[in-house]
């Protein structure tokens, strides 16, 4: 009671502001509180939204939606070769829990191709991780996944397929380390010349369209690979190609390999003989000759005799006929006959200059002009003597690959325009313009002159029954170490179709065939590389838009009369 | 005093209400995203399995081994040039009633879809294929005749082609006609 000395007023106002105080800090507490659980409220939401709403993380590849490597398409679109995702089934031997002859049984049950002694040296190898199986399917995994060994592993890589297996191997090269380089890249054919192309991370997603038709090059190889095994040829080359674009329809290289499993491939399997080979062609260098002839005005009539009485001495060097007429020939008898005495003689008087000019102007100068690093260079000859002039007109002396010879015959037919030759696809209109080498007019009487060989001619068996086929045989013998070989030649067929008006050349050569009963024991090219081309435009023509018909050809009345024909003469003396 | 703390708490409610609410916009559009990625990842994941699959039709069915079926069974050969016509008028004045003509290109023994199981390439899967062919047919005559009975059923005002009397057999003609007949008769 005493000690009651303070003013009342004063005091009751510290109560108020007591309570007041008391009473926004309780709000505050509250505010505080609220916000605290909002947040956690915030935070318990959204995980359930995570929870609920969110993708698992295996829906989401590391390579989502993206390709590492193009894929190769051929003209319609057929894939050649695509990247897929293949399972791979591997082993942590380390890790390994159950018994491991066990284990190594079941592999063997459900993986055939290996025994169990096989697979349980896999499972005992000392190291971390091996490979059991890189091309698994689906069904193999689910097998080895039942067996429960925790140290059985699966993934998914992405792996290189090429579809059609052995088919345009050569085009479309494979991918793979080398000895030096590690890194998996291109290593031939379109996948090594285009390698930058395929990966780039922002032209991957377009495919590369080849000028390759499929079908057409499924039958060359097919014709070609039966040939080859039926005549024991060494190797064997064809080539379809597209006279006016320079699109390369087909090119097939045998001994082929498999893109798919390199392993155990030899070396000759490996190389492209039609662009890396070099061959003497022989005969078949005969019509390039006489359209210089007649482009150069050598020959100005077709009646224009030359001499093939007798074998032509030249500077110690004797020119045979295989099948020696021993008369003047005039031009289309010198082609038909396939006279090595009366092209030389017209080779002879074309002239080096002239005659090298024109093989110049056809590529054989240098390496094949196409979208390949596997390309040789021809054989050009040294020195140009006269004997060198008159050999090289029939097609000894110079070598060049078949694509060469393929692309000069393209020229021969197409109206005298020679253009590189590509393997991707050109489209419609986007033709280079090439340059020209002959004149309208000789390519017109070549046409003639092709087709000539082809109906009265050694290219008998070369006709495909509505497809007007012209071309020209060559057998030449094989030059090795002390001369020619008297056995063993080049066969080749090249040919052009439909002769009126000329789409697509075709060339089929085998080397080194074996005469046999088909063949009736011969080993030249009308018994042996004619057929097939035949064969392959009967099969391919109509696809390649060719209607075949038995009312059109061209005109080659005005030369038949120059055709003389001995009374009795034997209708097949194929060179 | 507690009128006051209410209506602070009040608008820390409508505050904390709007805030959140503010908060869930995002948070959907982001579920949305979340579900969007989740849709083009399985396209993605389908265009892959597509892609897989037609890889391994393609790899099964490749040229060298359609060739060696054909080789096998089919023996399908290339058309000849005497099987193709010109143009249509070439095609129209065709004789196919003499019996001279043979219509090779009108049979093709080709294998219907989804006969060909992706199996292991070989012979037996070739013979297969061939009988399945052969239960296929009388199947197919039935849907044609179920269908010409539910366009009668359905009496619909059909416009019947007729085909040119040559390229059909009489009795197929005479078919035509009297379903031709009865369909009319049911309109009537």
């Amino acid at each position: 009671m005493t000690a009651l000395v303070a003013r009342p007023l004063p005091q009751r106002r510290m109560t108020g502001q007591r309570h007041a105080l008391v009473a926004t800090a309780h709000v505050r507490l509250m505010m505080l509180m609220l916000l605290i659980a909002a947040g956690f409220c915030m935070v318990i939401g959204r995980i359930a939204m995570l929870g609920l709403l969110a993708s698992p993380a295996s829906a989401q590849g590391p390579n989502f939606g993206s390709l590492l490597r193009g894929d190769i398409l051929d003209r319609n679109g057929e894939p050649l070769a695509r990247t897929i995702e293949a399972w791979t089934i591997g082993v942590h031997p380390s890790r390994l829990l159950g018994d491991r002859h066990e284990i190594a049984e079941k592999l063997a049950a459900a993986m055939p191709e290996h025994d169990a002694a096989y697979f349980y040296q896999r499972l005992t190898l000392p190291v971390n991780f091996t490979y059991l199986e890189r091309h698994a399917s689906p069904d193999l995994v689910n097998r080895i996944h039942a067996i429960g060994e925790p140290a059985l592993v699966f993934a998914q890589e992405p792996e290189r397929l090429y579809p059609q297996t052995t088919m345009a191997a050569h085009v479309l090269g494979y991918i793979g380390p080398t000895a030096k380089d590690t890194r998996i890249m291109g290593r031939a054919g379109i996948e090594r010349e285009f390698d930058q192309r395929l990966t780039d991370p922002n032209q991957r997603g377009m495919p590369i369209m080849l000028s390759i038709d499929s079908r057409v090059q499924a039958a060359m190889e097919s014709e070609l690979s039966r040939a080859m095994v039926s005549f024991k040829a060494k190797d064997a080359t064809g080539v379809v190609l597209d006279v006016n674009t320079g699109e390369v329809i087909a090119m097939v290289s045998l001994p082929v390999y498999n893109p798919n499993k390199l392993a155990g491939t030899g070396v000759d399997a490996l190389r492209n003989n039609v662009t890396q080979s070099v061959y003497e062609l022989g005969s078949t260098f005969k019509p390039i000759t006489m359209a210089t002839a007649i482009d150069s005005g050598v020959v100005t009539s077709m009646s224009k005799r030359f001499d093939a009485t007798e074998p032509l001495h030249i500077g110690g060097f004797t020119i045979h006929d295989d099948h020696a007429q021993k008369r003047f020939l005039d031009i289309p008898e010198a082609l038909v006959h396939s006279s090595n005495i009366a092209t030389a003689r017209i080779a002879d008087e074309i002239g080096k200059d002239r005659l090298a000019a024109m093989f110049t102007a056809m590529g054989f100068g240098e390496r094949p002009s196409i979208e390949l690093h596997e390309r040789a260079g021809p054989i050009w000859p040294v020195y140009w003597a006269r004997t060198t002039v008159m050999t090289t007109g029939y097609g000894h002396g110079i070598a060049v690959t078949p694509l060469h010879l393929a692309n000069a015959y393209a020229t021969l037919v197409n109206g005298g325009i020679w253009r590189p030759t590509t393997l991707l696809k050109v489209a419609p209109g986007k033709a280079p313009a090439g340059r020209r080498v002959l004149s309208e007019a000789t390519s017109a009487r070549m046409r003639q002159l092709l087709r000539l060989v082809v109906t009265q001619g050694t290219g008998r068996k070369g006709e495909a029954p509505g497809y007007r086929v012209g071309g020209k045989t060559g057998t030449a013998e094989i030059a090795g170490a002390g001369g020619y070989s008297k056995r063993a030649n080049v066969s080749t067929f090249a040919a052009a179709f439909p002769m009126d008006a000329p789409r697509y050349v075709v060339v089929a050569m085998l080397d080194s065939p074996v005469g046999n009963a088909e063949s009736s024991g011969q080993t030249t090219a009308a018994w042996t590389a004619a057929p097939v081309v035949s064969r392959v435009i009967s099969r391919t023509g109509a696809m390649l838009g060719v209607l075949p018909s038995n009312s059109r050809d061209v005109d080659v009345s005005e030369l038949l009369p120059l055709l003389w024909h001995a009374p009795g003469e034997d209708s097949a003396d194929p060179e | 005093m507690l009128g006051y703390a209410w209506k602070s708490f009040g608008w820390f409610l409508a505050f904390v209400a709007v805030a959140l609410g503010f908060l869930l916009v995002p948070l959907q559009v982001a579920a949305e995203r979340k579900k969007l990625d989740r849709t083009v990842s399985q396209i993605a994941g389908a265009h892959r399995d597509i892609r897989a699959l037609e890889t391994e039709f393609d790899t099964r069915a490749n040229l060298a081994q359609l060739e060696k079926w054909n080789g096998d069974t089919l023996r399908l050969t290339a058309p000849a040039a005497t099987q193709f016509v010109s143009d249509a008028g070439a095609l129209a004045s065709m004789d196919l009633q003499g019996g001279s003509t043979e219509m090779a290109s009108l049979v093709v023994p080709s294998l219907p879809d989804g006969a060909v199981k992706p199996a292991v390439p070989t012979l037996s899967t070739a013979a297969a294929a061939t009988t399945r062919v052969a239960d296929a047919e009388p199947s197919v005559t039935g849907a044609v005749a179920q269908v010409r009975d539910r366009a009668i059923e359905n009496g619909k005002a059909q416009a019947v082609a007729l085909l040119d009397r040559k390229l059909m057999s009489d009795s197929t003609i005479g078919d035509l006609l009297s379903g031709t007949r009865a369909e009319a008769g049911v309109r009537r």
